[in-house]
């Protein structure tokens, strides 16, 4: 099953928003998938296909293979659902 | 067996109100079970959080008397604090945070204010807040405490999200939706700081702070860091002596220092695990009773929200408050006010942000600066306010009460004890 994390400053309020939006898109689509809030400080990045943040904390993130996903402004539904099906469709070609 | 007993244990309290938030999503038997239980640990968590916090934070209040010469008073065990603490008001808080919440729909559906507050960790410790309130300056019986203090936290989670909402259009980027977050207070009172005094041309964000800073945008190790600091600071000037003999126990003053500084940064780590586990499983639920009750509302999301925009404004924000939050402390200790005081990180951080990023998009430079150091001041001068109107939630606001706990509570507190 595919995994994705959702990464904010303290993984208690933005991080959890990406959740709900991430799991939103992915029911509406049929795609399986874990989505686990977390905060950046304690995220652990093995076994991860797809971390969803903002550009600022994506450079503090390192040692990961996961696929990226950068969100400006992260109540911008309709950019994530694109970007993540994108993701999501070159991670199922590449397997 | 006594359900009476069950259901005021607010561990398990807290789980029915989760379950009940699952069966209204409508999960199958397994994510209820899993998510139950995760709600539970979550919220036994953040009690081990709290005490984790206070057991590295009390000596801090030791180590301020004796710098400001003030009467050193003998520090209550740890476990007798915490024990009492959320566990006192922790039936109350607990329903009023799930009341609360209803009574915000209800007014969303049926007055003029649109806005559903969506921020469940900022409802969740300000239910606790209100409990205490009630408790320590009333004697209702616990009934009363719940609908009553229901009550107030749907027109406090109402109102702030409302009153942020015209603010909204100053920042740039989405409009779709407010704050529902405990700075609103300070958003909104920097906002119009920055519209008299600033200008908004000169736009903080221009300037770019160097990026080796932005080991700051990590909350955990940047709050340790800087606790680990201020402790060596209190630390040296309490005297090596002082504290060798009177407070580490013959630790070395140093090695004492680093670890209270590393053990306030484990406390938050379990604090925000538990916190998380306990609310991921709420907040869809609450999204979903929002869009079905009151479909054209407006919802209130966490201020991080707008930190990618603002960069420096969450920096600038965050060292003006720390700045002004030490200010108003050795000010306290200088006339001798009798609560001791230190800066709350937590909120000093966020909540600096906020006034920072308000006062800039009315004002500029000049209104995020004065935004922000006006935000200190009210966050350590209204909690010294605070703490003697809430009892034993005391170790929680000395780490968590954000501008709306530090400038509401302590006239709620006073208004109570006229009656």
């Amino acid at each position: 099953m595919l995994q994705i994390l959702t990464v904010c400053g303290a993984g208690v309020g933005s991080s959890i928003l990406l959740k709900v939006y991430t799991e939103q898109i992915l029911q509406a689509e049929g795609i399986h998938a874990e989505v686990q809030s977390v905060d950046i400080g304690s995220m652990g990045t093995t076994n991860v296909d797809i971390i969803i943040t903002t550009p600022d904390l994506s450079k503090l993130i390192r040692n990961t293979d996961a696929k990226l996903i950068e969100l400006v402004n992260l109540t911008d539904k309709t950019t994530l659902q694109n970007k993540l099906l994108e993701v999501i469709k070159e991670i199922r070609e590449g397997e | 067996m006594n359900l009476w007993q069950f259901l005021s244990e607010p561990a398990i309290l807290m789980g029915c109100v989760v379950m009940i938030g699952l069966l209204v999503q409508r999960k199958t038997i397994n994510q209820m079970i899993s998510g139950t239980i995760k709600a539970v640990v979550g919220f036994l968590l953040v009690l081990a959080g709290v005490e984790f916090l206070a057991d590295s934070l009390l000596p801090l209040e030791t180590m301020l008397r004796k710098i400001f010469g003030m009467q050193t008073i003998t520090v209550h065990s740890v476990d007798q604090l915490v024990n009492a603490s959320l566990l006192a008001y922790g039936t109350s808080a607990t329903l009023i945070f799930a009341f609360g919440f209803l009574v915000n729909v209800l007014l969303a559906r049926f007055t003029p204010f649109k806005y559903i507050h969506l921020s469940a960790h900022v409802s969740f410790f300000y239910a606790g807040l209100i409990a205490a309130l009630l408790t320590v300056g009333t004697d209702l019986s616990t009934t009363h405490i719940i609908w009553i203090g229901s009550l107030m936290l749907g027109i406090y989670l109402t109102l702030s999200s409302a009153m942020v909402a015209p603010f909204m259009k100053y920042i740039p980027g989405d409009h779709s939706f407010t704050l529902g977050h405990s700075s609103s207070i300070i958003c909104v009172v920097s906002g119009l700081l920055g519209k008299l005094v600033g200008n908004k041309e000169k736009d903080l964000e221009k300037i770019e702070l160097p990026a080796r800073l932005g080991f700051l945008r990590e909350t955990i190790p940047a709050l340790t860091l800087i606790m680990m600091l201020f402790f060596i600071m209190v630390t040296l000037f309490a005297g090596k002596d002082f504290v060798e003999l009177q407070v580490s126990a013959h630790k070395d003053w140093l090695l004492y220092a680093l670890l209270q500084g590393l053990k306030f940064g484990v406390g938050i780590t379990i604090l925000t695990t538990g916190v998380r586990m306990l609310l991921t499983e709420v907040i869809p639920a609450f999204h979903g009773i929002a869009e079905k009750v009151v479909p054209n509302s407006t919802p209130g999301f966490d201020l991080p929200l707008l930190f990618p925009q603002h960069p420096t404004s969450v920096i600038v924000g965050f060292f003006c408050s720390l700045v002004a939050s030490v200010i108003g402390m050795i000010v306290l200790g200088i006339i001798q006010y009798p609560v001791v005081v230190f800066p709350a990180l937590i909120p000093t951080f966020f909540t600096g942000a906020a006034a920072a990023i308000f006062g800039n998009a009315t004002g500029g430079r000049r209104g995020a600066v004065m935004g922000a150091t006006l935000n200190g001041f009210i966050l350590i001068f209204g909690q010294a306010f605070l703490l003697p109107f809430v009892g034993n939630y005391e170790t929680v606001m000395r780490v968590l009460s954000e501008p709306d706990y530090t400038f509401y509570g302590p006239i709620i507190g006073w208004l109570l004890h006229q009656f």
